[in-house]
């Protein structure tokens, strides 16, 4: 049973490992693209071709807010990610050695429940943080879209200025809805990588009564 | 780490950790517990016959009995069946 456990688990901490490394890098990004998009709105005031205040101050406020969740998301798939250092390490070394003893493949098993048990609270909120700023992103992609679109009928009478503004507009709605996307689905994976982990810790709770019996019996 | 674990895992480290002659306070270190909640542990343990100890003058060390290898064979088929058994997380 060892071996085919030492693969599932492996395997497991690659995936889940690559999946917050994944959500470290489009944290990054959403907080570059919030930073990008309060630029970009502040030149146009600057260039003397301001779009509507309403929807400069929207813009800006979105902005914001996915700038904030890109540093939450940072800074929890750290701490998350430092959390599984210890074990990785471990794990890696044990891999290399070539055979892993049971008892050491289930301390780490017992070390990942601990994890998972810790940062529980932090993982589902990541999943509603990832799909609020996904839903943000997207919101901003549209936002770009219709002051890209709305700009281009009047390219003919627009300066350059202007129209490499509504370029740049177009571009920027074109990542934010792919930051949106990408940020919406690993909130997806993080709600299986919660489905998949709570459904052990259910398992180990309803074994717990085989290890009362055990303990207590003489 | 002490507090996330339960307290099956906690005694399923020690006994592991006590298959060979060990201290108090490498116990302790090891697994992670004070020593108010060590003294607990290694008591409920001796007391029902997962471990032994003995006195070599000051000296006091714990080790690991025959029934605490029924313990650690149950533990260890129940926390690796959780990666058998089940979905399994993909990326």
């Amino acid at each position: 049973m060892t071996e085919h456990t030492l693969q599932q688990f492996g395997d497991e901490l690659k995936s889940f490992r690559a999946l917050v490394l994944i959500n470290i890098i489009f944290g990054a990004f959403a907080m570059a693209f919030g930073m990008q998009n309060i630029i970009a709105t502040l030149l146009e005031y600057a260039v003397g071709e301001p779009p509507s205040p309403v929807l400069s101050a929207a813009r800006i406020l979105i902005s914001v807010t996915g700038i904030c969740i890109g540093f939450f998301w940072i800074r929890t798939s750290a701490k998350i990610s430092r959390g599984i250092r210890g074990i990785r390490n471990e794990y890696r070394n044990g891999a290399k050695a070539g055979s892993v003893p049971a008892e050491i493949l289930t301390g780490w098993i017992v070390a990942m429940l601990a994890h998972y048990r810790e940062n529980r609270t932090v993982i589902q909120r990541m999943t509603l943080i990832g799909l609020a700023g996904g839903l943000i992103f997207l919101a901003l992609g549209v936002a770009n879209f219709v002051q890209g679109s709305q700009a281009l009928p009047a390219a003919p009478g627009l300066g350059p200025t202007a129209l490499a503004f509504s370029d740049a507009a177009l571009a920027t709605a074109a990542a934010d809805i792919g930051i949106g996307l990408v940020a919406i689905s690993l909130s997806r994976r993080f709600v299986r990588y919660s489905d998949v982990w709570d459904l052990r810790l259910k398992q180990a709770d309803e074994g717990e009564e085989s290890l009362k019996k055990a303990l207590e019996s003489r | 780490m002490a507090e996330r674990r339960t307290s099956y895992e906690i005694y399923w480290e020690i006994l592991v950790y006590c298959k060979t002659r060990r201290t108090f306070t490498t116990i302790i270190g090891r697994c992670d517990l004070n020593s108010k909640t060590g003294q607990e542990y290694l008591g409920f343990l001796v007391s029902r016959g997962f471990l032994t100890v003995d006195k070599d003058g000051e000296k006091v060390t714990y080790v690991a009995t025959e029934r605490a290898a029924e313990y650690i064979t149950l533990f260890t088929q129940l926390y690796q069946g959780l990666f058998d058994k089940g979905p399994m997380f993909r990326l």
